[in-house]
């Protein structure tokens, strides 16, 4: 039996932003988190809040793993609360990777990573493991204002464009302006973000163009039991005798989280 | 001083079937089981109750299905599966390798599809089948049969005609008289009643001022519901000969005994699979040392045991 319940510390929590957290977490090592991956944290002994709680993985090393989280709820306020030393358990890591999606003919590919909000999170580990294998990145951050952006790890490099909603950093608009900009048909764009952020990305970008986006959903066990954290994908063959219906739920936790725009129904 | 060599005996039986200890896990929180073989081991446990299994595959409801209440949460899954027929192709062959008895649940949006889906199951791997008609999440879930009592009569008729395993009724707690409703199910052949399914609830947007949940309903489970539970498994274990298995927020061994006690022959593991997925063996786990510690012999000697003041 594979082990996927792990005990954790936390080595840090700091505040990076309005509301914004960046907690690492002492894991024993060997634990593998590829890009795009997420934890499920226990986050209360108590029965309130009851469920876990899912975060992508913002960076990872052989005995850490960084989550960045925004404090709005009953779950991410306790987070918030957690001090060096405490103990936090996981499931995980679950889920697939961007990087699943990388074939051998993109190696000359120009990657555009854009992360919408704490959805930076997974977009940074993604920048990450594609700086270190030498391939061409464009990274973009888009928030709602300066307060907003998650201004940690990759994103503090140089070359990263930043985007928001009023203009108190970078250019006043959206991510999905920047990437209408970079985006040609040979590039391949990798997006974490809210929904509406996801669907402007299919008219920013031209036809031909591979999308690729990590979703998030309410979920209830995030192993892939519940059926709870579902969303509509194009089934192949829809219209003919045998298949019924043009779409299927599929579980965002273990079919997902990245699937290809393509084929979702947003 | 000498070590005790009384063996402890966690066993249990429910209808035909023998269970090595009286955990099982409920239907919907378990998947179809394999989901969970990276987080426990699938043989510590009394046996696998499987996510409802229709007669076709159901798409279900749309998202937001899921959301948590007050020590609680409430789904609106609307029993999306993947049909018997891709059950016995694809899920039964891979859980037939572990020991653990698997309970299919079934339902149908008429009595035939029930008796149907019997049918297809009675020659296959599976141990024994758990029939719902209690899902209060889509309108043809079985809810409406939940107190229907002519057509459990003819249901029941149907199935125990085609199958000849164990024969388990989920009752629900949204309508009528459970005990009633339990007694008639003994009365036609059932082998065993479990209970409680969920309970119908409802949670609101304010900011948005709509439902929460795309079904408006769902069914409240966790923690929030075992004392509706309790009372239901006591009321009817006091009136039917049958097993009853326990259902709702049982989250600990002790949660597990409480409804031994009140009159549970087993219980299921629900919510509790999403906060910990080991949790029906540490269950198991906690019941034998209990019984260790309290030189209880068997776990049948504390069954329906309360004491009244």
């Amino acid at each position: 039996m594979k082990r996927l319940t792990h005990d954790s510390q936390v080595v840090f929590n700091r505040k990076i932003g309005r509301g914004i957290f960046h907690m690492r977490l002492a894991v024993k090592a060997g634990i593998r988190v590829k890009p795009g991956q997420f934890i499920n944290l226990l986050v209360s002994d108590s029965y309130d809040p009851l469920l876990r709680r899912p975060f992508s993985v913002f960076d990872a090393s052989e005995k850490s793993i960084d989550i960045v989280y925004s404090a709005i709820g009953r779950a991410t306020f306790l987070m918030s609360r957690k001090i060096k030393g405490e103990s936090l358990n996981f499931t995980g890591p679950r889920g697939n990777s961007y990087i699943d999606f990388i074939t051998p003919g993109m190696k000359k590919t120009l990657f555009i990573v854009v992360g919408g909000g704490t959805g930076a999170a997974s977009a940074n580990y993604l920048a990450k493991w594609l700086r270190r294998a030498g391939m061409r990145l464009k990274l973009i951050q888009g928030a709602a204002s300066k307060g907003l952006l998650i201004k940690a790890g990759e994103f503090c490099k140089k070359g990263v464009l930043f985007s928001t909603d009023d203009g108190s950093a970078g250019i006043k608009g959206f991510a999905t302006d920047i990437v209408k900009k970079a985006a040609s048909v040979d590039s391949v764009v990798f997006a974490c973000g809210p929904k509406p952020m996801l669907g402007a990305l299919k008219k920013a970008v031209p036809k031909g163009t591979r999308v690729f986006v990590s979703l998030e959903e309410y979920m209830g066990c995030g192993i892939g039991a519940c059926v709870s954290c579902v969303t509509p994908v194009k089934v192949k063959n829809a219209g003919t005798k045998r298949v019924k219906n043009s779409f299927e739920y599929k579980r965002v936790c273990v079919d997902g989280t990245v699937f290809e725009l393509d084929e979702l129904v947003l | 001083m000498k070590k005790s060599t009384m063996k402890t005996d966690t066993s249990v039986s429910i209808g035909k079937l023998n269970l090595k200890n009286p955990v099982m896990t409920a239907s919907g929180t378990f998947g179809y089981g394999l989901e969970f073989k990276d987080f426990l081991d699938l043989e510590a446990l009394g046996a696998i109750v499987v996510k409802g299994i229709a007669l076709e595959p159901v798409l279900g409801n749309r998202p937001q299905r899921i959301v948590e209440t007050a020590s609680g949460m409430l789904n609106a899954i609307g029993l999306q599966n993947i049909g018997v027929e891709k059950f016995l192709s694809d899920k039964m062959p891979l859980l037939a390798r572990y020991k653990t008895p698997v309970i299919a649940n079934i339902y149908g949006t008429d009595v035939k599809d029930y008796v149907a889906v019997a049918e297809r199951l009675a020659d296959s791997a599976v141990a024994g089948i758990e029939v719902n008609i209690s899902c209060p999440n889509v309108k043809k879930g079985g809810l409406q049969f939940a107190a229907d009592r002519k057509a459990i009569i003819k249901m029941l008729g149907g199935i125990k005609k085609v199958y000849k395993k164990t024969v388990i009724m989920k009752l629900s707690p949204n309508t009528g008289n459970i005990e009633d409703i339990a007694l008639l199910c003994e009365d036609y052949g059932a082998d065993a009643v479990s209970l409680i399914n969920t309970l119908v609830g409802m949670a609101v947007d304010l900011d948005k001022k709509t439902p929460v949940l795309s079904n408006i309903y769902g069914g409240l489970s966790g923690p929030a519901i075992k004392p509706v539970a309790l009372a239901m498994v006591h009321k009817t274990a006091k009136r039917v000969k049958i097993p009853v298995i326990g259902i709702g927020g049982i989250m600990n061994y002790r949660d597990a005994l409480e409804f031994i006690i009140a009159g549970a022959s087993a219980v299921q593991i629900g919510t509790a699979n999403f906060r910990d997925p080991a949790a029906p063996v540490k269950v198991a786990a906690g019941i034998k040392e209990y019984l260790e510690a309290n030189k209880i012999k068997s776990v049948k000697n504390l069954i329906k045991t309360l004491k009244y003041q």
